[in-house]
């Protein structure tokens, strides 16, 4: 398993960063994707919770921006999953959610999360947000 | 007057007074029952005496379930805690009346308890009302949750397509899309823009929910005021610029820390310098001034030289969706929700906004006042 973990790292080429996306909207899947792309990054999209907690049982991404409201399995579940497994300890985990109210953001802070963008998002201010994790 | 003339004469105001008046002995036999009381109930004099009141003019159960027997039984041997009592009553015909008495223990030779006097007045009315209020308060109470819920789910609901309005026209403007021709530009600005006003309009909305609600918590904390003020105009700088419109500010010495919410001063600031590069015909001047209004306040104000505020329009000027027509208005540069909340903002904080404005084409001055120590 780690091998196969390592092996998809080095594929990842050169220092191009991995930023997992997990958003069951399809067009905000699509800007959030596309965004990531034209500013450098490899992209690993999840459409659920639980196809999210999947993917990352094969490959650690630097950072994941997760959506709150998920079929399935919810960002803050996933969240819980991402902390039980030790090999994602350094995974920068960020927000993303329409639910902008002070007791969502405040939820979200509680839960561990790394930050909280609200939607809808500011795409140079994410960009930067994220590039200031990865550093 | 001999003894016996003054009884009479007692014993007829007791008869014929407008109040309920009867007297039960301490098993809840009635011994006394006046005229009104008789009129009151429906029964005649012979009907009730001798009658216990359970049964009677109580009934063994109130409407809410109570369990009057109960009471009357608690009330012999517990007399004190009855001298004031609002109970539900029973009419002969069946229907329910609420009944406000005053109790008296009336004492034997011996001290021992014989009967009470029971002194009546009919609250039924006063009841219903104090019932309509409370269900009148649990429905404005539900209907608040509701709003305040309904709110939340439709900030939710209409921030997800405006992440694809928004976040996509900013996409095109992006070197990898390839360049798009003038007008192209133009359209997706104004999409962009559109996206923007409507976002400002869902925050604000929710804003003004929150503080008509009660909802609304200041995070007080210690910052510079002064820097805040200059900072503020940086981001109208280049919007003055572009208008040939002059910035300055006036800003008394000493004027530092201050312990507000950040945040909502720099939203209130940033509102009244829109507002005022809203209505300052290219060339004019804006400035803030700011000083000690005696030990316990600060005073901002943010001036113009623009079009002023006409007589007519003054009422307008704090209202919520108002915005003043006119030519110098310039599109989508606000929100009509603006001034409102920036005097809620300041009132939330204990200060007071106003404006002054000697009329059409005069300018204005807006102006707030903030305690020195809020909270």
């Amino acid at each position: 398993m780690i091998s196969s973990i390592m092996n998809n790292k080095m594929m990842t080429s050169g220092d191009k960063k991995t930023v997992m996306v997990v958003e069951d909207e399809p067009l905000n899947m699509r800007l959030t994707v596309d965004l990531l792309e034209m500013n450098g990054f490899n992209v690993l999209s999840c459409i659920d919770g639980s196809s999210a907690v999947e993917t990352l049982k094969q490959a650690v991404p630097d950072l994941i921006l997760l959506d709150i409201n998920l079929p399935k399995m919810n960002g803050f579940e996933v969240r819980k999953k991402i902390r039980e497994d030790s090999r994602l300890d350094k995974v920068k985990v960020i927000a993303l959610s329409a639910s902008v109210m002070r007791e969502d953001e405040e939820r979200v802070r509680a839960a561990g999360f790394d930050d909280f963008i609200p939607k809808p998002i500011d795409t140079k201010g994410l960009i930067k947000k994220i590039k200031d994790h990865l550093s | 007057m001999s003894g016996n003339g003054l009884k009479i004469e007692y014993s007829e105001l007791v008869e014929n007074a407008n109040s309920i008046i009867l007297r039960m002995d301490m098993k809840g036999n009635v011994t006394y029952f006046n005229r009104h009381a008789r009129e009151f109930f429906g029964y005649k004099l012979e009907e009730i005496l001798g009658k216990n009141v359970v049964g009677t003019i109580v009934a063994p159960t109130d409407t809410s379930g109570r369990d009057l027997k109960a009471m009357i039984d608690d009330m012999a041997l517990h007399p004190s805690s009855y001298v004031n009592n609002e109970n539900e009553n029973m009419l002969r015909g069946g229907a329910r009346v609420w009944i406000a008495w005053t109790n008296k223990t009336i004492l034997d030779e011996d001290g021992r308890a014989k009967e009470i006097l029971c002194i009546g007045n009919n609250i039924t009315r006063l009841k219903q009302a104090e019932e309509e209020i409370l269900k009148a308060k649990e429905a404005a109470e539900s209907a608040n949750k509701a709003k305040s819920s309904f709110l939340a789910n439709m900030s939710h609901e209409l921030r997800t397509p405006l992440n694809a309005i928004i976040g996509f026209s900013e996409l095109m403007k992006e070197d990898g899309v390839g360049r798009l021709n003038e007008k192209q530009e133009e359209y997706i600005d104004y999409i962009h823009e559109s996206g923007k006003h409507l976002l400002s309009l869902i925050n604000d909305i929710l804003d003004l929910s929150k503080v008509e609600s009660g909802k609304m918590v200041l995070e007080l904390g210690k910052f510079d005021l002064k820097a805040l003020l200059e900072k503020s105009l940086v981001f109208v700088k280049e919007k003055a610029a572009k208008h040939g419109i002059a910035l300055s500010t006036d800003i008394e010495e000493g004027i530092g820390a201050v312990k507000a919410d950040e945040r909502k001063v720099k939203q209130v600031v940033f509102n009244l310098l829109s507002n005022s590069m809203k209505f300052t015909p290219d060339g004019g001047k804006i400035g803030i001034n700011a000083r000690k209004a005696g030990d316990k306040e600060i005073s901002v104000c943010v001036w113009d030289t623009g079009i002023g505020i006409d007589e007519k329009d003054r009422s307008k000027v704090f209202s919520e969706f108002e915005q003043i027509d006119s030519e110098y208005s310039r599109k989508y540069a606000g929100t009509g929700l603006g001034m409102p909340l920036s005097k809620k903002f300041v009132e939330l904080h204990g200060g007071k906004m106003w404006f002054e404005s000697e009329g059409k084409g005069k300018g204005a001055r807006f102006c707030f006042t903030l305690p020195l120590n809020v909270g």
